[in-house]
């Protein structure tokens, strides 16, 4: 292809490469969304000296950075009417005991903690306006507004736009060394060989479904498949009529909370807005055949829904010694409250750990082969961009590791990935930072599938719950496999471990011995 | 080890994810330090509006629009595929 040079531009910021900075702290936060501002001041907190490594702008970054409507299983809020116990016992058996104990018992006990919290830095989570005042939703003492279930009242309605920039300014204020437009690539340290995987690195896989939605108290398009929804006499296309909703809902939804949710406040609310919609008098299409926004195909749910993830301990620790994990790595994560919740929490673990462990000492010899590693597209001249690469694993992935499964598509699957690892793997092409930072991203995708086909393998029965299918192996949930499967990276090859489905133990329990300090804080 | 020169063209998409009004920015850079997956890099005329460098990885998280001090000067355009239909009751 020609190059029109008159369109290129001198790279505009300084070039960095092959320059070296060495900074130190207590404890490293790799990650600036809501788990990592929130381990950053946890630990910071704790006296812990945090440096956080952010590869995009921990103000506006994360999964959530932008925004969040609502906040999932917060148990202990003065309204709620059921107890964290009773919440994430729920919560485990509603996904067939496949889930994360320890990280959603922590949501739903420290939710909460972590919302007040939020509001003390500036944050907005009630109504103070009064601008609901009177609806069924809103709390008239404390001002709260509720989402889902009016009874139980565990779920808020928050103003989740605020919350990135209350979080960010208390990083500062802590004095959190915040290291923005930087990407984390490797843990190079004496202990470990690599992070990406590490030997000793153990990986779930876990899948999850929604099954027949249980939680809904009417079926509707929401729910049926559309030759029931025909029989019923639904005609297609359907249509949402907001205006038929109660004032109060129609302005909660259609207003406060795609307003609040980052990824729809400017490109749905304000673009409908400005396009002429108005939620009182128009009707919306809704397109196929139904509501069925949260459905996934079976082989999705390996990797969204309830995905699979690090493996952690009640210290929030993974495998690696001192190595801690909270937010959406974890296995089986979800909502910004887990993120907020379990981040606190692995901050606070890490500072104490932080605070008796021997420094980590970088191994120079891993950090000579990590430095080629990563410059190694900027040496390629003619080779493929990054884009063709991704769609090329993600296409793997799709014929090999689709909703149907057998350990010889799965091996095929290997072979492949290997091709692409060792071949064009080495031939992405990176002309700035920008690109090379895509290039690593795209490696890092391959490492991660291959943790999925290798953990598909190890898994030998289907099950219903993680929309799991082996066609040579067809049993539905025998038994003998009730309990999760771990890969692990070792120096001799990939291992396959297993943990007990219930491997958190008695949930109280646990947590109040590992967790007496912060008890008596929060009580004193 | 590395190549000396270093520079940046403008991806070409299939779609325009903003548009950013020459007669109305100011150049702050406000959107190109608030977007997540950097689609922008700053133009380096200083007070001109920041370059569209990388729009395929646009996320339509709207975060450069409201981090904008100027209404109006950034747009984020809402994809045509994207298009719905209402009507009135």
């Amino acid at each position: 292809m020609p190059v029109i040079r008159s369109h290129r531009v001198a790279w505009p910021y300084p070039i960095e490469w092959n320059k070296t900075e060495r900074l130190s702290a207590d404890v490293l936060v790799l990650g600036g969304g809501a788990a990592g501002c929130f381990a950053a001041i946890s630990a910071a907190k704790k006296g812990a000296r945090v440096i956080l490594v952010e590869k995009a702008a921990t103000i506006s970054s994360g999964a959530g950075g932008s925004g969040c409507d609502h906040w999932e299983s917060a148990a202990t809020n003065p309204c709620s009417r059921v107890s964290p116990d009773e919440l994430v016992d729920a919560m485990i058996r509603s996904h067939d005991g496949y889930n994360n104990g320890i990280s959603h018992y922590i949501e739903c006990r420290e939710g909460w903690d972590r919302l007040s919290e939020l509001e003390q830095m500036g944050a907005k989570i009630r109504d103070s306006e009064g601008e609901f005042k009177g609806a069924e939703f809103r709390d008239e003492e404390t001002k709260l507004l509720f989402a889902y279930d009016y009874v139980n009242r565990f779920t808020l309605r928050v103003w989740g736009t605020t919350f990135k920039q209350a979080l960010y300014r208390e990083c500062k204020r802590l004095g959190v060394q915040i290291v923005d437009r930087t990407m984390a690539n490797g843990l190079l340290t004496s202990v470990s060989d690599r992070y990406r995987p590490a030997p000793g690195q153990k990986f779930f896989l876990k899948g999850g479904g929604e099954p027949d939605f249980p939680f809904y108290q009417f079926q509707g398009p929401e729910t049926l498949p559309v030759d029931e929804l025909l029989k019923l006499g639904y005609k297609l296309p359907l249509f949402a009529d907001l205006s038929r909703m109660p004032e109060h809902e129609r302005r909660v939804i259609w207003g406060m909370m795609v307003g609040q949710e980052g990824k729809s406040k400017v490109p749905i609310l304000e673009a409908y807005r400005a396009a002429g919609f108005d939620p009182e008098h128009h009707v919306l299409q809704s397109y196929g055949d139904g509501w069925k926004s949260g459905s996934f195909l079976p082989q999705e749910r390996q990797l969204f829904g309830l995905p699979g993830g690090v493996v952690n301990d009640w210290h929030l620790m993974t495998n690696l010694e001192g190595l801690f994990a909270a937010g959406d790595v974890l296995f089986a994560s979800n909502c910004f409250g887990h993120a907020a919740a379990t981040g606190h929490y692995a901050g606070r673990h890490a500072a104490q750990y932080a605070a008796k462990a021997a420094p980590a000492v970088p191994d120079e010899a891993q950090v000579e082969m990590e430095r080629r590693r990563i410059y190694q597209p900027l040496q390629v001249a003619h080779g493929i961009c990054w884009q063709e690469l991704n769609a090329a694993s993600a296409r793997l992935m799709q014929h090999y590791c689709g909703g149907f499964k057998s350990g010889e598509l799965l091996r095929t699957g290997q072979e492949m990935l290997q091709e692409l690892q060792s071949g064009e793997g080495r031939k992405l092409c990176a002309r700035n930072p920008h690109e090379l930072v895509r290039s690593l991203e795209v490696l890092n995708v391959l490492t991660n599938a291959e943790i999925v086909l290798h953990a598909c393998l190890a898994r030998l029965a289907s099950s219903r719950e993680l929309q799991f299918t082996r066609l040579d192996y067809p049993a539905l949930d025998p038994p003998e496999w009730r309990k999760l499967v771990t890969v692990t990276k070792t120096d001799e090859g990939v291992k396959e471990g297993f943990m007990p489905i219930d491997y958190y133990g008695p949930l109280a329990e646990n947590y109040e011995r590992n967790n007496r300090a912060y008890l008596d804080e929060r009580r004193s | 080890m590395t190549r000396r020169k270093v520079y940046a063209e403008p991806e070409a998409a299939v779609f325009n994810p903003v548009t950013i009004r020459e007669d109305l920015c100011q150049g702050c850079n406000q959107c190109v330090a608030v977007c997540q997956v950097d689609l922008f890099v700053p133009n380096q005329k200083e007070g001109k509006p920041p370059i569209v460098m990388y729009p395929g990885e646009c996320w339509f998280d709207g975060s450069c629009v409201e981090a904008c001090p100027i209404p109006g000067a950034i747009t984020l355009n809402s994809l045509l595929i994207n298009r719905v239909y209402w009507k009135r009751k």
